[in-house]
């Protein structure tokens, strides 16, 4: 057993080390609560003095853009294509972790190909696709373009996933009457939570964080992303830093209370064995 | 198109929210992207002329659209080149040329033949002239302006500046970086506008580091201009973008502010106790540097329809009647004599905008492969400004290798 | 090559249930991978200015782009400043992520919360990073400039992003900033893949911290943790969002790495065809980097 005391220095240093890491968040919240007089000085405040404290940057923020329907736009495209990449990814990843076939070896490739290709440049074939399909300015085609990044790199994780589960289980459930599909739905499916888990969160992150698809494969604001319309607050005329923190802090509140609820899935899914040979 | 794919663009749309207008039946839709959707003053503009537009053209609706102008350009560019272009195009007219090269902009000499455009339009309008066709319709040509804080000249003793000189005195007695006051707000940070603000020193001076179509930026002239400007920076922020500039200045923390005159708008937004102070007038330069600033085009590759309904709008927007209402907005009005004595009674910053728009010399480079090439010159030209400003080097010695870098990169033949 | 182990052919009927499965995926990546690097690969072998795709692709074949691109020094430069970015940031980045894991694999009250929020930065995007920082490293208005100069460290203000000499500094700090949190994750797991049996022995044996992290812990991640570094050091080459909004590749060039360049010719000078070229050879480096990384991890781990 650890002693008492080596426990509470292990939480001071850790107190210490989430100290300095959200430091730059604590630094937009504070900023987004000032008024430009404090916030443009030479010595700003590091705590907000109290009597100080307005919300009138993100009253602006909500008055001016639509930021809920971004949001929402976001959470749409999140949910779609991390749902459809998991999918796709999870049969392809047994596929790949079951059976033996030539298409592993071109999976790896693919997978390191995906991660290679520039997105500023990939944009440009994605935009004659789209334009032909009728896609750009459609959250569907921000969806599918997710899913090119995200279905290679989950496939990846799910195969690492299933690799680590027993081929015994199949032959088990084989023996008790399933065909392979039953046996994939009904045994391996609910003993792979973890590994969806951790991947779907991954998906999620990086969909949410998306930028250039999304700045170029849709023009009208009605269907923009968060990621573009904060952006689009720095393109402006001007630049109030109170509003762009206040936009900014409003942009990551989502995807924060997903990663702090969701979390724990993520290192015991990753334990479980993805992300690993 | 094979039927997967048609299924999978099936599902793909059944998943779409809120997607494209369905429009009624019959009805013309125009794509319109801009980047002055939101900027103050002009938007109102371009808001009230569409509502009016389809009023009188029932069947034809604008599709209004806000572009970041920091994206403008590049996201332009990625629908020219996918081939499906706006139907309306207005486009920066720096980067207008580069655009005109690619064949992506529709000829208009036909259609301005029944307006009176070509005679009411300034000299300025020839800039849309490219491989001998006109090939858009100047919205605006402009002069130079200086924003300055009154209230801070007083409280540094010193008076409007007049010249170039007086003008880096008055920045100098106006800076107090140890207080976070500085005196001039202009363009420290990789911007595609520190080119306008180094040109303007150079024009401005009555150098021109384009001579008779060659590269000219070791004529002793220029280098004493662009060494002025290097002085100035040294009075303003580092790392100050074109609307972090502005803002330092409606906030009070920079007393000068270089920039075109459709800043007013933003500038009338400032605080209670602060717009007071801020004043509008010409630039201390011997010659006014300025330019066309942008301009309405039509894709060639839109059908005959719409081409025709932009046609109309552009008419619409060239009309006496919205050509007043553009110049009430404080962004210089191509048509001449537009604005009368009583608008300037009104609103008399109106006049000096006025005046020193007509006065006004280009400042953008005027020889074909520059225009066709503009992006090429103006990353060289800001990278020897960044360097001018981020390290040591001597002035002539960048200047040297801006001009052997440009030689190579973009030869004039 | 290794050989490939000889395998049994599949029986005809799980043939079709492994390309069934595999069926989706395989669409997907035609459609979203295979099929646009096809075009880019046209693209980087069609030279000329045209930027209308139709009109690029009828145009002959030639290395014109290719030559451009390899011949011109800011490509060489980009190349060397991609190094430096991604060098810069994996070390830290890794560093600071194994770190963190090491400390969180401890027992203490209030783990569980603290984890998730030193974990946070991962899931900020790339430009609201920039943003950030940009505005805590601002020369005049900044907080860490405020700071430094209060302590009495600085004496001028430093313009952390527009100094070409701390301008690489500056874009390498928000990215590790967001990508320790992927070494933190995957060591963590990792870690605790270590069966606690080890340790015992090891402290049966008398070995001290330091012994039992070079003995034990360490040879139980390396494969993970090598994994995780040529993973991070791909997406870090390519990276874009952090630094175009930040400096955009300035001042003068010193930022400008492999993906700003690329962008820059394709959307600042309308050559879509030497953009496309420096995106063959983006892969291309990768892809070797790739292959040598994959056999030295398979031997690694074997």
């Amino acid at each position: 057993m650890t002693p008492r005391w080596h426990r509470y220095a292990f939480l001071a240093l850790a107190l210490l080390l989430v100290a300095i890491v959200l430091f730059p968040i604590y630094w937009m919240v504070v900023t987004s609560l000032l008024p430009s007089s404090i916030v443009l000085s030479r010595q700003p405040p590091l705590l907000p003095p109290p009597d100080q404290i307005s919300f009138d940057a993100y009253a602006e923020v909500f008055h001016r853009r639509p930021v809920v329907a971004w949001i929402l736009n976001s959470a749409i495209v999140v949910a779609g294509s991390s749902v459809i990449s998991l999918v796709v990814a999870t049969l392809a990843g047994y596929s790949l972790s079951r059976f033996h076939t030539p298409a592993q070896r071109v999976a790896g490739a693919t997978l390191l190909l995906s991660k290679m290709l520039p997105g500023s440049l990939i944009v440009v074939p994605f935009f004659v696709m789209f334009t032909a399909l009728h896609l750009t300015d459609t959250l569907a085609g921000l969806i599918l373009a997710n899913v090119s990044v995200g279905v290679p790199f989950a496939t990846w994780m799910m195969k690492g996933f299933f690799d680590t589960l027993p081929r015994e289980l199949e032959q088990a459930a084989k023996i008790d009457g399933c065909n392979e599909l039953q046996a994939l739905w009904f045994v391996i499916l609910p003993l792979a939570r973890p590994g969806l888990a951790a991947c779907g969160i991954y998906l999620a992150i990086v969909a949410w964080s998306e930028f250039v698809f999304a700045r170029t494969l849709v023009t009208k604001p009605a269907n923009w992303l968060v990621t573009v319309g904060l952006q689009s607050f720095v393109g402006e005329y001007l630049v109030e830093w109170p509003l762009l923190m206040a936009a900014g802090v409003v942009s990551l509140l989502p995807m924060f209370v997903l990663f702090v609820l969701l979390e724990p899935f993520l290192v015991s899914g990753l334990t479980s064995g993805a992300v690993k040979q | 198109m094979k039927p997967w794919f048609r299924l999978i663009t099936a599902l793909a749309a059944a998943l779409v929210l809120g997607s494209a207008p369905g429009g009624a039946a019959g009805q013309t839709v125009l794509d319109f992207p801009t980047w002055q959707a939101e900027e103050p003053g002009v938007s109102t503009w371009w808001k009230s002329l569409i509502a009016a537009y389809e009023k009188q053209y029932p069947d034809v609706r604008i599709n209004l659209q806000q572009i970041p102008f920091n994206q403008f350009v590049k996201q332009m560019t990625v629908r020219f080149a996918a081939g499906t272009p706006p139907d309306i195009v207005h486009l920066p007219s720096r980067d207008f040329a580069s655009f005109a090269d690619q064949g992506w902009l529709e000829p208009l000499d036909e259609r301005l033949k029944s307006t009176d455009i070509p005679a009411m339009w300034p000299p300025l309008q020839a800039d849309m002239m490219w491989n001998g066709k006109t090939q858009g319709v100047l919205l605006m040509g402009y002069g130079g302006m200086l924003f300055y804080n009154e209230q801070r000249l007083k409280d540094a003793h010193v008076a409007v500046p007049k010249t170039p000189d007086e003008w880096l005195a008055a920045m100098k007695a106006t800076t107090a970086a140890d207080k976070g006051l500085f005196g001039l707000s202009t363009i420290t940070a990789e911007h595609p506008n520190m080119v306008v603000e180094m040109a303007s020193w150079v024009i401005g001076s009555g150098a021109d580091w384009l001579k008779g179509g060659r590269y000219n930026f070791t004529d002793p002239a220029v280098v004493r201009a662009v060494d002025q400007w290097r002085q100035s920076v040294g009075y303003a922020p580092k790392g100050t973008n074109s609307a972090t500039a502005r803002q330092l200045f409606v906030d009070g923390k920079t007393a000068f502010l270089r920039d075109g005159p459709w800043v007013w708008g933003a500038v009338e937004k400032a605080s209670a106790e602060m717009k007071p102070s801020l004043k509008i007038t010409g630039l201390p330069f011997p010659v006014e540097p300025g330019g066309a600033s942008n301009s309405l085009h039509i894709a060639a590759k839109s059908d005959a329809r719409k081409k025709d309904a932009a046609w109309k709008f552009i008419v619409m927007a060239a009309s006496p009647e919205w050509q007043h209402a553009y110049a009430l907005t404080g962004s210089p009005a191509p048509r001449k004599n537009t604005l009368t004595p009583a608008d300037f009674a009104a609103k008399p910053y109106l006049k000096v905008i006025n005046d020193e728009a007509a006065r006004a010399q280009n400042l953008f480079p005027t020889v074909p492969a520059v225009r066709a090439g503009y992006n090429d010159f103006a990353t060289q030209v800001t990278k020897a400004g960044m360097r001018m400003i981020s390290t040591q080097d001597s002035t002539p010695k960048v200047l040297a290798d801006l001009q052997r870098d440009l030689e190579r990169e973009l030869p004039l033949k | 090559m290794t050989a490939v182990p000889r395998r049994r052919r599949l029986p005809v009927r799980d043939r079709w249930l492994a390309y069934g499965l595999l069926a989706p995926a395989c669409v997907a990546v035609a459609l979203l991978v295979a099929w646009p690097l096809w075009v880019i690969v046209q693209m980087s072998l069609r030279p000329g200015r045209a930027l209308e795709l139709t009109k690029l692709l009828s145009q002959p074949l030639g290395f014109a782009n290719f030559d451009r691109v390899l011949a011109q020094p800011s490509t060489w430069a980009a190349f060397g400043h991609s190094l430096v970015y991604t060098g810069g940031t994996l070390v830290p980045a890794f560093a600071l992520g194994l770190g963190a894991a090491l400390l969180f694999h401890r027992t203490f009250p209030g783990r569980r919360w603290l984890r998730s929020l030193l974990l946070l930065p991962w899931a900020v995007p790339g430009v609201i990073v920039s943003i950030g920082f940009l505005w805590m490293f601002d020369a005049s208005f900044g907080v860490v400039n405020s700071v430094l100069r209060r302590v009495g460290v600085l004496s001028t203000d430093v313009a952390w992003f527009v100094d070409a000499d701390t301008a690489m500094l500056a874009v390498i700090l928000p990215t590790v900033w967001k990508s320790f949190p992927f070494f933190a994750i995957t060591m963590l797991a990792a870690l605790q893949g270590v069966p606690a049996s080890l340790y015992e022995a090891a402290r049966v044996d008398g070995a001290s911290p330091l012994q039992q992290f070079r003995h034990v812990t360490w040879p139980g991640i390396r494969g993970s943790a090598m994994l995780a570094v040529l993973l991070n050091a791909l997406w870090t080459f390519r990276e874009f969002d952090i630094v175009f909004a930040s400096t955009g590749g300035g001042p003068a060039g010193a930022t400008e790495t492999l993906g700003i360049l690329l962008y820059r010719e394709a959307f600042g000078s309308f050559r879509f065809g030497t953009a496309a070229a420096l995106g063959v050879l983006m892969v291309a480096t990768a892809l070797v980097v790739v292959l040598l990384g994959y056999r030295w991890l398979r031997e690694e781990t074997r």
